[in-house]
């Protein structure tokens, strides 16, 4: 059966608050990525499609069921949840016990996976290993073991490398490129980085609304022929972030090698067009006037 | 699914510090309370005493109601218990007369009589001194009788005005009326005492209500910190999110973890009910009987049991509800009030409290007159309790699906959805 979300027209208020605004998307097998600033509305919506929210408006299907059939829905779907975390007198093996009982599972097949997958997440040695004693990563890599426990068609991850040091993020996101293959992985972050390593397809939401729906490739073209370096003197970097959206500053001394978007051409001579990566063209597409969608 | 998880539950449970602490409460309230209860032994002829018990006799309702009133006229105060705690009232000038055209048609006696009467006695009080205290003493009893003439609904007409004279929790009232006819117990009204506890309750079923009377108490109160703890353990923890997500049905998770925790309350109560039972096996042996070794089961499955689930069910879903300690506050003042509402009536005042009190190893006739009033009592505290659950079960599914927002609002999206 082909693996597709379908989203149509999706909205989610808070009172007056617009959280999610129409939004018009399909999702296919893989890793996909949502980006988009804090309060954008990724957690909205991957709580939307984890049945924990209701949308108030339009239409979900996942895998040709309707998201209101939470039951079913939920038995296909394995969720991490921003802030993961469970009781803290229980060991790691007790948490996947008690959330493969929630999750239907019979004892036999509980006792197989629980090992394999504490074992794929490196965890095997901290079996015993109370949460409460867990250190941010391994909370992570629990979190990412349970929800994948019943062998969900569906994963949906939200912020998993928030907080996590460079080698820790390294591993979560190549253990999520692993889990992707024969399901779909939802993938919600702020960081472009770990967007730009794992996924193919993204999407980026700004105050609720799609701004972008396509491949990285595509962001990165919206950049192209738009990015410049230049070294110039720290006198002058004020009015450089006055004019352009500056992506990166690299001190030397009294002079700064800046990275920074330019509509209009070459903006001063010593300025240097150069390759847009995705964070570039992810500040270029946040930046320009209104946020007007591009949808591919 | 279910049984696993309520075996998860109660296995998380009996990990807990609070479940220990829980065993120790319970073992030092029946050591205290019920420990050092005497074996019921068969009376003896010609003994001072073999205790007393509250009459039911109108006329010995009347003629203990009227002493009282005279005696609390004669020295100006009236005792009350408004919320169950002690105090003197001394009425004024004109509620006083008021008292004595009372006393006056009760006794059948004009106001001039009357006022002799009491000049007379308060005449022939005396006071005597030792140790540097003063004590009152009678030097002659009262004259003063009921009348042959007072019906007894005429006599509970007084009785009322009386009541409303001295204020609530006076001895007047309908709650203590009849707890002030306590006389004393003849031989005969000892022996058949002794042998309906015998023959009707074979000594275990008495022991079995004292049992539920206790812990009646504490069960009123003790499952409230239970499913506030473990309402709070998911707020606290942050495992809301994950464990919402799960496909396992509100209904399944909800009656597992209550059925859990009914369970780790109730069975530690049965065990120990094996302490009293012995005494009761005891007892029976030493009359010659065999004693109903389920009596215990039977009453503390049906008396202590609806309690524990209508605490249980209604603090769960004010937990649920507010995600705060309030569901507490609510329960103490709950199990307050339940524990005054029965101050008077400490044996077989039923009604629909949700402490049923009997406070006595024996009366079975007490009892069986009002077995069917606990009877609907417990049944009316079980179907609430049922019905707290299902509303529970509705209240948790609704917060799965974000429905309801923390402080327990319908959110205004979800107005706004059905309206359309």
């Amino acid at each position: 059966m082909n693996q597709e979300i379908i989203l149509k027209n999706v909205s989610k208020y808070y009172g007056k608050k617009k959280a999610v605004d129409g939004i018009n998307l399909t999702i296919s097998e893989g890793m996909f990525g949502l980006l988009g600033r804090n309060g954008a509305g990724k957690t909205t919506l991957m709580k939307i499609l984890a049945t924990l929210h209701n949308p108030t408006e339009g239409e979900i299907s996942v895998n040709g069921i309707n998201i209101r059939e939470t039951k079913k829905i939920r038995s296909m779907t394995g969720y991490l949840p921003q802030d993961f975390s469970m009781y803290g007198g229980m060991t790691a093996y007790e948490v996947m016990d008690y959330l493969g009982t929630l999750s239907g599972m019979k004892k036999e097949e509980r006792k197989k996976r629980i090992p394999e997958l504490l074992d794929k997440v490196n965890l095997s040695a901290n079996h015993r290993t109370k949460v409460r004693a867990m250190s941010g990563g391994m909370r992570r890599r629990l979190g990412i073991a349970q929800a994948i426990l019943h062998n969900p068609q569906i994963l949906i991850v939200d912020e998993p490398t928030a907080g996590l040091d460079p080698e820790e993020r390294v591993r979560f996101r190549n253990l999520l490129c692993e889990i992707a293959q024969d399901r779909i992985v939802l993938l919600s972050t702020h960081i472009v980085g770990d967007i730009e390593a794992t996924c193919e397809d993204i999407a980026v939401l700004d105050n609720g609304k799609l701004l972008f729906r396509g491949t990285v490739r595509e962001l990165i073209e919206m950049a192209e022929g738009k990015v410049y370096t230049a070294e110039i003197s720290r006198m002058e970097l004020e009015e450089l972030k006055a004019k352009h959206i500056v992506t990166a500053i690299l001190s030397k001394g009294s002079m700064a090698e800046v990275r920074f978007l330019s509509e209009e051409g070459t903006p001063f001579e010593k300025a240097v067009l150069t390759e847009p990566s995705a964070e570039d063209a992810y500040l270029y597409l946040m930046g320009r006037e209104g946020g007007k969608a591009v949808c591919g | 699914m279910w049984l696993t998880l309520f075996r998860k539950e109660c296995k998380m449970w009996c990990k807990s510090i609070m479940f220990f602490g829980y065993l120790a409460v319970i073992l030092f309230f029946y050591l205290t309370q019920m420990g050092s209860e005497d074996v019921p032994a068969k009376p003896e002829p010609g003994k001072e005493s073999y205790g007393y018990h509250y009459s039911t006799d109108e006329k010995v309702i009347m003629e203990t109601a009227m002493d009282n009133l005279l005696y609390e006229y004669c020295y100006g105060v009236y005792v009350t218990y408004p919320m169950g705690f002690y105090k003197g009232v001394r009425l004024n000038k004109e509620k006083t007369e008021k008292i004595e055209v009372i006393i006056e048609k009760l006794t059948g006696k004009t106001d001039e009589e009357f006022k002799k009467i009491i000049n007379d006695y308060k005449r022939g009080v005396k006071y005597e001194s030792s140790g540097g205290a003063s004590y009152q003493t009678e030097a002659a009893p009262l004259d003063l009788k009921l009348s042959k003439d007072i019906t007894y609904d005429e006599f509970l007409g007084y009785m009322e005005q009386a009541a409303k004279l001295i204020g609530n929790g006076s001895k007047y009232g309908d709650t203590y009326l009849k707890s002030n006819a306590r006389v004393p117990l003849t031989y005969e009204e000892a022996l058949h005492e002794y042998n309906q506890m015998k023959e009707k309750d074979r000594f275990s079923g008495a022991y079995a209500r004292l049992y539920c009377d206790y812990f009646g108490i504490l069960l009123g109160i003790i499952p409230v910190f239970f499913v506030t703890s473990r309402v709070l353990k998911d707020k606290h923890s942050h495992a809301k999110g994950v464990l919402y997500g799960k496909s396992a049905s509100s209904a399944v998770i909800i009656t597992a973890r209550m059925a859990a925790i009914c369970t780790i309350l109730f069975l530690p109560i049965l065990l120990l009910s094996l302490l009293p039972l012995s005494q009761a096996v005891y007892a029976a042996g030493k009359a010659g009987i065999t004693a109903d070794y389920l009596a215990f089961l039977k009453y503390c499955t049906g008396w202590l049991l609806p309690s524990i689930m209508a605490v249980t069910a209604l603090g769960y879903f004010l937990g649920e509800l507010t995600e705060g300690v309030f569901p507490i506050l609510i329960q103490v003042i709950w199990w307050f009030a339940s524990l005054l509402a029965n101050v008077s009536q400490m044996i077989g005042g039923f009604g629909y409290n949700l402490i049923p009190r009997f406070n006595s190893l024996g009366e079975y006739s007490v009892f069986y007159k009002s077995r069917d009033s606990l009877v609907w009592n417990r049944i009316v505290y079980t179907v609430a309790a049922l019905v707290l659950t299902a509303a529970l079960v509705y209240l948790y599914e609704c917060k799965r699906k974000g429905i309801y927002i923390k402080n327990g609002k319908v959110s205004k999206a979800h107005i706004r959805k059905s309206k359309a």
